[in-house]
């Protein structure tokens, strides 16, 4: 045996992550929380719903800081100074389509590609790629299997990230390598530096065989090789344990991992929906505490689907003005979506995190299935630089609200998609 | 164009079905020839003397490298570790836009995302754990306290080429061996073992399916010995070769045309074989959709709660596998064998006899909304899966039309009311769905959850349909919808169909019918098929073995 003649796969990269040290993961997420130019690092998420709103009772009357909420909005009412409400929002990019197809554009307010096709990237991928991050990208357990009615995020132009549904599967991707309880440091060092060890190999194997392949196999593996990426980073990065770390009040996915077990129990039709959407709340929300993820889309159901919470005609349907009293039923139906808004802000709230998230509550269509008028409720992000407790009024683009967005996750651009210059007026002032 | 019917040119149906709806007016335009809805079709020449078609070369697949599926995965860890992994994790394989039935395996869209790969690292940490443990026992010369001498090239090289279903080159077992030497610098024989069995379970070589060649251009490569014993064991077992079909890829024996049929045949007497051809069922039939958890309205049934459809699906999947596996075996038997539900239906379903699958709670369930029976979705079963017609999608802002679906005034119509004033009310939108939802009114005595009904709101059903296919082979009126699939089944379109769809299936690729070539290749299939009297061995036995499987193309 002559070792020394043989290829050794490189140990040298794993020995800088390494050097983080267990002292330094422990402040990992205060490390991080600073970008390099001072700005306090925030979170971003999406909270998707299907269907469009009944805008008579979505949204709020007054003007400024006076405004009211309407009663769709009104179980929104105990967070209203954590909360601004943008009114007539138009997707000019997704103008042409007018349809639940333009699902597909919401997050892009890019023309082009077919109806099911979107350019790119969406917004959750931009800020999450500014953190050299992906998004998470999950749904409630009653969306459909991924189909054109789930494609919110994209990461690139046609390159469509799939939702995951399964909360254990969530978990895993956040806290996989989450530290049990007890851990010596050196333990998980030492299987830190294995595991980063395995990840090179592994690595150098798939990139010793893409010469060999055609370029559709070679894109293939290149997705492989960023996926592989992304699991080194994680490795590389454990989350303390409740605690173990400076963030312990907080971070702790044991905790959540008791409530991703147990999961919705025996309870059926809205309660189960509920349940299950507010797993996926607590996710993101502990993942944004612990630092380790900064940016997720929440789809609730999918477009031009969406079962109804209270049983009867579906979502789609209600919108589209069947069964006995629609309106009523989608106003219902807006209320509810209102009360799982409300969690997820008071989840975020009591985890210390809310003054640094944005969440914006987005749909595909307004309520004449058209790509205008779209009110879009947005919570948090204070600490950020985003005015809340405010209405505001007059008429721009979802483009330029995902520059206000931009803009409060530290990048420094005055344009998204179509039809944008500078952001909402008014909605981030620099901190 | 890659739709087209396998012997038709589709084009007036398409015409018929493309354009856009006037969101004010819900007029229809069309884009290209303005034709109206008659969904007429175009008999192509069959192959023999004055054929258009040019049958001289085979269908080759391209070359390429394919996931394993989330079941392949598990079933080839537990062969080569013999460790089961938990894949419950696993995200849901990937499905395609375009497919005519969602199938999940198609070889473009299953990818290794960053959920998955996180899982792949999870698993292996944990197999390899296990596996280490497990073979303590047997005292392998890798786990010695001392270096043995050309021990872990020699180990490394036997796992590995179990694990990637070839033979290893001796540069591929010196690399893991040096990786091996390199862990144990810093680590005992057991961990540097473990770490580089996780490794090899992180590979490409092990997470994909090779199907590259002997060659890495050209157009017609031959699939190395072992590449087409793997093609042949997942496809029709989703596990790796076993022993006897390693050791015949080993000595060249695949080469034999009647060697590769005797494997063939050993291996469809595999339980596994069974499974497979049930996943098939599963999705070409919609069941997989309702096991995935598609669910019912639960004001309307609250009796369809997650233990009865579990157990709807689970009485579904068993009946299916008994009538095209196991007894009949055959295609057809979808459509005229009766059947018996399960005594765990009974409290809901009743009487326990069904004319035939398609009438099963799982199958009319998983073909219908959750709130209705929807002949809509019904009727595009029969024009999609069962006669692989490609209809496009509907135009952009088509679902801005869908109360015109049902008449405010007459409520409490049937569905066939209903579609009468869907022709006059929407009369552009009716052109498309004209070539399906006639078909779906032939099961409206099936309610959205499967239970038998002889009223719609308190009104009878008429069930009949009429087909108007431009082939002898399935126009006429039928008494009803299962009628409509026993002579689809009887016809050479249908058998084309199934055979097409097993295609998309098995080999997790869609098909190009503008090609000469498929078109050709799924004649000759049909010609078995029938000859053979629709037995669905004998078609995977067909498919595998024809010449066409085992090369692969380079652009």
């Amino acid at each position: 045996m002559k070792s020394q003649q043989r290829k050794v796969a490189s140990f040298g990269r794993r020995r800088l992550l390494q050097g983080l040290g267990s002292g330094a993961i422990a402040f990992a997420p205060f490390v991080r929380g600073l970008d390099a130019w001072g700005a306090p690092a925030g979170n971003f998420c999406v909270f998707y719903t299907p269907n469009g709103h009944v805008r008579s009772d979505f949204g709020a009357t007054g003007q400024d800081a006076t405004f009211t909420l309407k009663s769709s909005l009104a179980p929104l009412t105990p967070i209203k100074a954590k909360l601004s409400v943008l009114h007539d929002l138009d997707n000019p990019g997704a103008s042409s389509k007018a349809s639940h197809e333009d699902c597909v554009r919401t997050l892009t307010c890019l023309e082009g590609g077919d109806i099911y096709t979107a350019q790119g990237p969406s917004i959750d991928w931009v800020v999450a790629q500014s953190f050299a991050q992906r998004p998470l990208t999950t749904s409630s357990l009653w969306a459909a299997a991924p189909n054109w009615q789930s494609k919110i995020s994209w990461k690139a132009k046609g390159v469509f990230d799939a939702h995951v549904d399964n909360a254990k599967t969530v978990w895993t991707e956040l806290f996989g390598n989450f530290v049990p309880p007890g851990t010596p440091p050196t333990v998980m060092d030492k299987r830190r530096e294995q595991k980063g060890s395995v990840l090179d190999f592994v690595m150098e194997d798939v990139t010793m065989l893409m010469p060999r392949l055609a370029a559709p196999d070679r894109a293939k593996l290149s997705n492989h090789l960023d996926s592989l990426r992304e699991v080194e980073r994680k490795v590389a990065t454990p989350i303390p344990a409740a605690g173990g770390g400076a963030n312990a009040s907080v971070c702790d996915p044991a905790a959540v991992r008791l409530r991703v077990d147990a999961g919705t129990g025996a309870i059926v039709g809205g309660e189960e929906l509920a349940r299950a959407l507010e797993i996926k709340m607590d996710l993101i929300a502990t993942g944004f505490a612990c630092g380790n993820r900064r940016v997720a889309t929440l789809l609730a159901q999918g477009a031009s689907d969406g079962r109804n919470p209270f049983g009867g005609v579906n979502h789609h349907d209600v919108s589209h003005y069947m069964g006995t009293d629609p309106v009523g039923t989608w106003k219902k139906i807006d209320s509810w979506y209102a009360q799982r808004f409300l969690y997820f802000a008071n989840k975020l709230s009591a985890l210390g995190v809310l003054d640094n998230t944005v969440v914006v509550w987005a749909t595909e269509i307004s309520e004449e299935h058209s790509q205008t008028g779209f009110v879009m409720p947005l919570a948090g992000g204070s600490a950020l630089g985003m005015r809340l407790g405010k209405a505001f009024n007059g008429k721009n683009t979802i483009s330029n609200l995902w520059v206000s967005v931009q803009k409060a996750m530290g990048l420094n651009s005055e344009t998204f998609g179509a039809s944008s210059s500078g952001g909402l007026p008014g909605l981030y002032t620099s901190v | 164009m890659k739709f087209k019917a396998w012997s038709m040119v589709l084009l007036p149906l398409a015409a018929s079905c493309t354009g856009s709806v006037s969101p004010t007016d819900g007029t229809f335009s069309t884009d290209e020839t303005g034709m109206p809805a008659q969904g007429g079709r175009t008999t192509v020449p069959d192959n023999g003397p004055g054929s258009a078609l040019d049958c001289a070369a085979d269908a080759i697949p391209r070359a390429r490298l394919w996931r394993l599926s989330k079941l392949q995965y598990a079933n080839t860890v537990s062969q080569v570790f013999g460790v089961t992994p938990d894949v419950s994790e696993f995200p849901l394989d990937g499905v395609s836009d375009d497919s005519f039935t969602s199938f999940d395996t198609n070889a473009d869209k299953n990818l290794v995302s960053d959920q998955l790969a996180t899982l792949y690292e999870a698993q292996a940490a944990q197999v390899a754990s296990a596996y280490v443990t497990r073979l303590a026992t047997q005292k392998p010369c890798v786990l010695s306290a001392a270096p043995v001498a050309g021990c872990a090239s020699s180990f490394f090289r036997t796992l590995a080429g179990a694990a990637f279903r070839r033979p290893v080159s001796a540069a591929e077992a010196e690399r893991l061996a040096s990786f091996y030497d390199k862990a144990r610098l810093a680590n005992d024989a057991t961990t540097a073992t473990r770490m580089a069995a996780e490794a090899i379970l992180q590979s490409p070589h092990f997470l994909y399916r090779f199907e590259l060649g002997t060659a890495a251009t050209g157009a017609k490569v031959p699939l190395t010995q072992h590449e087409l014993a793997s093609q042949l064991s997942y496809f029709i077992a989703d596990a790796p070769p076993d022993d006897a079909l390693r050791k015949a890829a080993d000595d060249g024996e695949l080469k034999s045309p009647a060697a590769l049929a005797g494997h063939v045949d050993r291996l469809l007497e595999r339980p596994s074989a069974r499974q497979k051809v049930q996943a098939f069922m599963a999705s070409f039939l919609g069941v997989k959709n309702l096991a995935d958890g598609k669910a019912k309205d639960v004001v309307k049934f609250p009796m369809f709660d997650a233990a009865l459809r579990s157990a709807v699906v689970t009485d579904g999947l068993a009946v299916i596998a008994k009538v095209t596996f196991d007894e009949a075996g055959s295609f057809d038997a979808l459509f005229d064998r009766e059947i018996s539900l399960g005594v765990s239906l009974s409290a809901v379903y009743g009487a326990s006899k069904r004319p035939a699958v398609l009438a099963h709670p799982a199958v009319i369930a998983a073909l219908s909304n959750e709130a209705t029976t929807s002949p809509v979705h019904r009727g595009l079963f029969f024009r999609r899966s069962l006669l692989c017609d490609a209809l496009p999608p509907p135009p952009a802002n088509a679902s801005n039309q869908i109360a015109k679906l049902s008449d405010p005034s007459n409520k409490d119509g049937t569905q066939r009311d209903q579609w009468v004033y869907f022709q006059k009310s929407s009369p552009s939108c009716a052109g498309c769905h004209q070539q399906f939802q006639p078909f779906g009114l032939g099961l409206e005595n099936y309610d959205p959850i499967g239970r038998t009904r002889d009223n719609d709101n308190g009104k009878p059903i008429d069930l009949t349909v009429a087909a108007d296919e431009s082939d002898p082979q399935i126009d006429g009126t039928y008494k009803d919808a299962v009628a409509l699939g026993k002579a689809i089944a009887a016809s050479d379109e249908g058998r084309a169909c199934f055979a097409m769809q097993y295609t998309t299936f098995g080999f997790g690729r869609e098909v190009d019918l503008a090609s000469d070539a498929e078109t050709c290749r799924l004649k000759r299939l049909v010609r078995q098929f029938s000859e053979k009297d629709l037995n669905v061995k004998e078609l995977l036995k067909a498919m595998v073995l024809e010449d066409g499987s085992g090369y692969r193309s380079y652009p």
